[in-house]
């Protein structure tokens, strides 16, 4: 498996446990058409974006983005 | 009148895109207008590309020297685009809201004009494409207002990050446009790289930049990476009311169409990158010369709908000039419109048929000796082994 695989992998994975941890854990569905818990879930979202974001560049390294390399 | 015409002729996205909101309004199987209005137009540029007939001069200027093009009418003509981009997304989001709600599907009489209610699932997805495709198409006014300063580069920020891309902004400036032609450039695709590929590593390495200049720039000035002076943090952060109002409208539904629109949006800026440059080389330190741009022919449906940035090689030695000020220029040249090219580069196989035999013109007539051998060993890693250059890398 590649580098970019593993990373693609590593953020279904990580996206899909914090998915299920909002959704079934903490609830946040039930109240996403409340001003105040929908502003904040997004705001979880939204680090989550970044988190998933970074760990591509972690995970697929530098030589992803070079051209005589197989990614 | 010719004045007029040269400057209305700008307008053909701005309607396009004022067609598929008024799709989205209306409802029904309108919601499809996005999808009808990408097809037609992929016919009608394929058409204008190969027929002699069609020729679309530059804007240009008149016997005294003076530009046809009206910059406060088309400097305004971008910045309005922001806020009809916002109304296309609420207008989805309304949509969603009744999907997600169950609205009962039926007309409805309002001011005469019949609208249709609720949303079946099939209509849910053509809206959520529709959107995504005339989401994506903006995001030329976007880049062009990303050359500029001050207020209106702010505003291609805001623009981007309907569909969580602001950080193209600083990436196609500070990268792109000093780097172009080698690996140095996310955005510039290596020979035999397919699109769904470059979509990938061309969105998250124009991210990457941005991450790590700023891990830089704070560095230096002793501020934390985690703060608000973070450009990359405050460009996604853009896109907060968007992740927000699609969320608090339809919960997970919301999210999804959310994600689709960006997925699509996000995907058309990446073709544009891809046809822009694919597989052009440039010896990392030599100068960016016109041979490093595709431009696309003279298909008046793409130069027009795409604000000229089918002069890519104009637009690149004079990146900050504007789109109406460009010119024709010696540049290798794929002779079709970018819809017609969006069609082939679909399929894989059908581009690179297409592409091969340029790119094999632009080895032999138009790159350097440096370039050549370059080109050479990316042709052998592409596996083109019937391209006239092509070796083996030592």
């Amino acid at each position: 498996m590649s580098r970019v695989q593993q990373a693609i992998l590593a953020i279904a994975v990580f996206t899909g446990v914090s998915g299920y941890i909002l959704h079934a854990l903490i609830g946040v569905s039930e109240h996403h058409a409340n001003p105040l818990w929908a502003l904040g879930t997004a705001v979880i979202f939204l680090i989550i974006l970044l988190i998933d974001v970074w760990m591509f560049f972690a995970i697929s390294g530098e030589d992803a983005f070079k051209w005589d390399t197989k990614t | 009148m010719h004045k007029l015409l040269v400057n209305f002729r700008y307008l053909e996205t701005p309607l396009l895109i004022f067609a598929t909101l008024v799709g989205r309004i209306i409802g029904g199987p309108w919601v499809w207008t996005g999808v009808v209005l990408l097809g037609a137009s992929i016919i009608i540029d394929w058409v204008t590309s190969v027929s002699s007939k069609f020729h679309a001069d530059p804007a240009g200027r008149d016997e005294n020297g003076d530009l046809y093009g009206i910059a406060s009418f088309l400097k305004v003509m971008m910045w309005i685009q922001y806020p009809i981009f916002v109304m296309l997304q609420l207008a989805l989001v309304w949509r969603m809201y009744e999907y997600a709600n169950g609205v009962a599907i039926g007309p409805d009489e309002i001011f005469g004009i019949t609208i249709h209610h609720g949303l079946s699932t099939v209509g849910m997805i053509g809206a959520t494409i529709s959107t995504g495709i005339y989401l994506g198409l903006g995001i030329m006014f976007g880049h062009e207002l990303a050359h500029t300063k001050g207020p209106t580069f702010v505003l291609a920020r805001w623009m981007m990050a309907l569909s969580g891309i602001a950080h193209f902004c600083y990436a196609h400036v500070y990268n792109h446009h000093l780097e172009l032609g080698c690996e140095d450039d996310p955005a510039t695709s290596p020979r035999g790289r397919n699109i769904y590929k470059h979509y990938l590593l061309s969105h998250f390495g124009q991210s990457r930049f941005l991450y790590v200049m700023e891990q830089q720039r704070l560095k230096k000035k002793g501020v934390p990476f985690i703060s608000w002076q973070n450009r990359w943090i405050r460009g996604y952060a853009m896109s907060l009311p968007t992740i927000f109002i699609f969320w608090f409208a339809a919960g997970w539904i919301g999210l999804a169409v959310m994600v689709g629109s960006w997925v699509i949006s996000a995907f058309e800026l990446e073709v544009l990158n891809y046809l822009e440059h694919y597989g052009l080389i440039r010896e990392k330190g030599q100068p960016i010369d016109y041979h490093h741009s595709w431009d696309v022919g003279e298909s008046p449906f793409t130069q027009f709908g795409f604000i000229e940035i089918g002069r890519q090689a104009d637009h690149h030695d004079r990146g900050e000039t504007h789109f109406w000020e460009l010119e024709e220029c010696d540049a290798p040249d794929t002779g079709y419109g970018y819809y017609a090219m969006l069609a082939m580069l679909m399929v894989p196989p059908v581009w690179e048929a297409f592409i091969k035999p340029r790119l094999a013109d632009w080895d032999e007539n138009r790159a350097s000796e440096g370039e050549r051998k370059i080109a050479a060993r990316m042709n052998y890693l592409a596996g083109w082994h019937d391209m006239p250059l092509c070796d083996k890398p030592k």
